[in-house]
């Protein structure tokens, strides 16, 4: 810039400590060697001139720049918003930094988004929503650009896979609900159709038709608090009206029990069950006390993180490329009771 | 990067099967630069089969100048400020610039990711509420780097800021309280050093003559902390608190005294999603989240042309919205 800013480069401080310019460039080399009184020295002066690290031009060299890409729609969503604070948290940590890029949703913003990633020279995208299409996803790989999907079915080639177990959350739902002797059950789902959503609604009417209790289905709208309250007026004006909901998350079901007691003056647990998804702050506020499964989702940033390092160090041995693995994590969704069941 | 390294074309790689300069490579991917027509469509054309990617990055170290611009928030939890993040990314967007987020709700990390901020070569950075220590906005000051606050402030030279107008929107709901005869009102604020609790907190001191005041400030803040100090307000005609987050939960702890007695309205500040939803229909004062992003983009993009100015203050507008809370 053409303020004439007075940056310190790693000759001032080899100059400073007395030591070979490659003395500076290997301290600040994450595992590489260097004795611990070289260290010492070069850490003062590095210190005393006010020296920082060059990512930029590292990743000139060497093609890796720190950036890691959050992709990422409605990311003043609760659930949204914690997984986008705990990634960048967790990539901080590890010394790198996010860079946001908001979608609409639509796959082709998420290959957009995914070309920017490219002409950053992003260590690594996390694709928080939306599904890009091959051809980009391919050069990702071809460039060696890390992709990690979060609820995503798919699985490609070099990723990682993070998804959610929801068969016991969908067992312990059905149980819960049988248990409070419901004999009306219903899922509320969005029609966003993203994979996750739907094996939420798969896996509770499997988990039903095993133990031979019929689902009433509904979908509508965006996965919104707005939706939660038109699913309600759908599900509780029917004939048969509902006495057990499962809602596919907690914004949604904080709209649908809502529009229960607003319109239908409906008592919960009383009259209506209802269970959320995602435990987001507001299902423990009391005017909701939504019983709910929490994700993990502090343990997905970590082990993402994690795992990206890994394949990174992975890269620096120059082992052959189909020693990468797809690698997918599953995890557990745990039941939170809180009061919006009977018990039983 | 190992066996990685070999996979990027490099410009040079582009120019030599096109048959043109490396100059023409680069004016060719930049946006607004001067290339003859045919030139470009041989360049295109090698570039497509070579599978050449430009590396803005490589752009930067040339020209000096990098579109990195850094956004240091905290307390995603509350949901103004993830609110507030996508019209921030949006703005800078339209701009060219791309945010780099960092987080600071872990204080031991802050020091070094801000560190990490200037070895990005960020063009500006913008502060936000909840974010901790303006040290750092002084030490990329001194750097020239510009630095923009959002409703928060410092005294410190050559750094802009854009609040919500909190004395206007304090104003409005003194008006309201005097509309509706109360006078006896309680408020609920965030740590006392809080720049928006402490402005909106001195908007309703300017006017304690006329209004018997009870407050309590609770650190940190959030739905836990208004439920608490609720109930020791109940004899209130109203509690104005300085966030929606204290005033949901403030809401949530009267009702559950169970009392059959009169208990206090409520009302809020900064209009988060919650606010109007069923069990609250909370009276509050909306913030103008595309307005503050638009401002505070506005203001570094100005800086980032010409860093020295003199510090500029500018403040949003805010609107009162009635429901059913009081």
């Amino acid at each position: 810039m053409s303020q004439g800013k007075t940056v310190v480069s790693a000759e001032d401080v080899a100059r400073r400590a007395g030591v070979s310019r490659s003395a500076v460039s290997r301290t600040f080399t994450p595992g590489a060697s260097v004795s611990e009184a070289m260290r010492t020295r070069v850490m003062k002066a590095a210190e005393e001139l006010g020296y920082h690290v060059n990512h930029l031009a590292r990743s000139l060299v060497r093609n890796r720049s720190g950036i890691v890409c959050l992709i990422v729609s409605e990311v003043a969503t609760p659930y949204r918003a914690s997984l986008v604070s705990w990634m960048t948290q967790c990539l901080q940590e590890a010394g790198k930094v996010a860079m946001i890029i908001n979608t609409d949703r639509s796959d082709s913003s998420v290959s957009a988004a995914l070309q920017q990633a490219i002409n950053f020279r992003a260590d690594a995208s996390i694709i928080l929503s939306g599904m890009p299409d091959s051809g980009i996803t391919h050069l990702c790989y071809q460039h060696g650009q890390h992709l990690m999907l979060i609820n995503r079915d798919e699985t490609l080639p070099g990723s990682l896979s993070i998804n959610l177990d929801s068969t016991h959350a969908a067992e312990t739902a059905l149980m819960a609900f049988l248990r409070a002797g419901c004999r009306h059950l219903a899922f509320a789902n969005s029609l966003a159709g993203t994979p996750s959503l739907m094996k939420r609604e798969g896996d509770f009417l499997a988990a039903a038709a095993r133990a031979g209790v019929a689902i009433t289905v509904e979908r509508f709208g965006s996965t919104s608090y707005e939706s939660g309250r038109i699913l309600a007026h759908r599900l509780l004006t029917r004939q048969q009206r509902p006495d057990a909901v499962f809602c596919v998350t907690d914004l949604v079901a904080c709209g649908f029990m809502d529009e229960a007691r607003h319109s239908f003056a409906l008592r919960i647990p009383e009259d209506l069950c209802v269970v959320g998804y995602d435990n987001i702050p507001q299902s423990g506020w009391s005017s909701y006390n939504l019983t709910t499964f929490a994700q993990p989702v502090e343990q997905f940033a970590r082990d993402a993180v994690r795992w990206l390092v890994a394949q990174e160090q992975h890269n620096d041995e120059l082992r052959p490329r189909a020693e990468q693995q797809n690698s997918r994590l599953i995890y557990e969704a745990s039941v939170i009771w809180r009061g919006s069941v009977r018990s039983g | 990067m190992g066996d990685t390294k070999k996979n990027w074309v490099k410009a040079e790689d582009v120019a030599r099967l096109a048959g043109v300069s490396r100059s023409a490579v680069s004016r060719t991917f930049t946006p607004g630069a001067s290339v003859a027509e045919k030139t470009r469509a041989r360049v295109m054309h090698a570039a497509e089969q070579l599978g050449y990617q430009v590396n803005i990055i490589a752009r930067t170290m040339n020209t000096g100048s990098s579109n990195f611009i850094g956004i240091v928030t905290a307390g995603f939890d509350n949901p103004f400020r993830s609110k507030l993040l996508s019209p921030l990314v949006h703005q800078l967007a339209l701009h060219g610039f791309m945010p780099l987020l960092m987080n600071a709700d872990d204080p031991d990390q802050l020091a070094p990711s801000l560190k990490q901020l200037l070895s990005y070569h960020v063009a500006g950075v913008i502060i936000t509420s909840g974010a901790p220590p303006l040290s750092l906005a002084e030490e990329y000051l001194q750097r020239k780097i510009p630095v923009t606050l959002i409703n928060r402030h410092a005294d410190l030279d050559g750094c802009d800021r854009v609040a919500s107008d909190n004395q206007q929107g304090m104003q409005l709901l003194m008006d309201y309280c005097r509309q509706r005869g109360w006078t006896n009102i309680g408020f609920i604020g965030e740590d006392r050093h809080n720049f928006s609790t402490g402005e909106r907190y001195k908007a309703l001191l300017s006017a304690r003559r006329e209004f018997s005041l009870s407050t309590r400030f609770m650190t940190g803040g959030g739905y836990a902390a208004g439920r608490a100090a609720s109930r020791e307000l109940t004899h209130c005609q109203v509690l104005l608190c300085a966030t929606d987050m204290l005033a949901l939960g403030a809401m949530d702890g009267l009702r559950s005294l169970g009392s059959t007695s009169q208990i206090p309205a409520v009302t809020g500040f900064d209009d988060i999603p919650q606010a109007s939803w069923d069990p609250y229909h909370l009276t509050t004062i909306q913030q103008d989240t595309d307005g503050l992003a638009q401002q505070a983009v506005d203001l570094l993009v100005t800086r980032i042309a010409q860093f020295n100015l003199p510090s500029r203050h500018r403040a949003v507008p805010v609107k009162l919205m009635i429901r059913k809370s009081a």
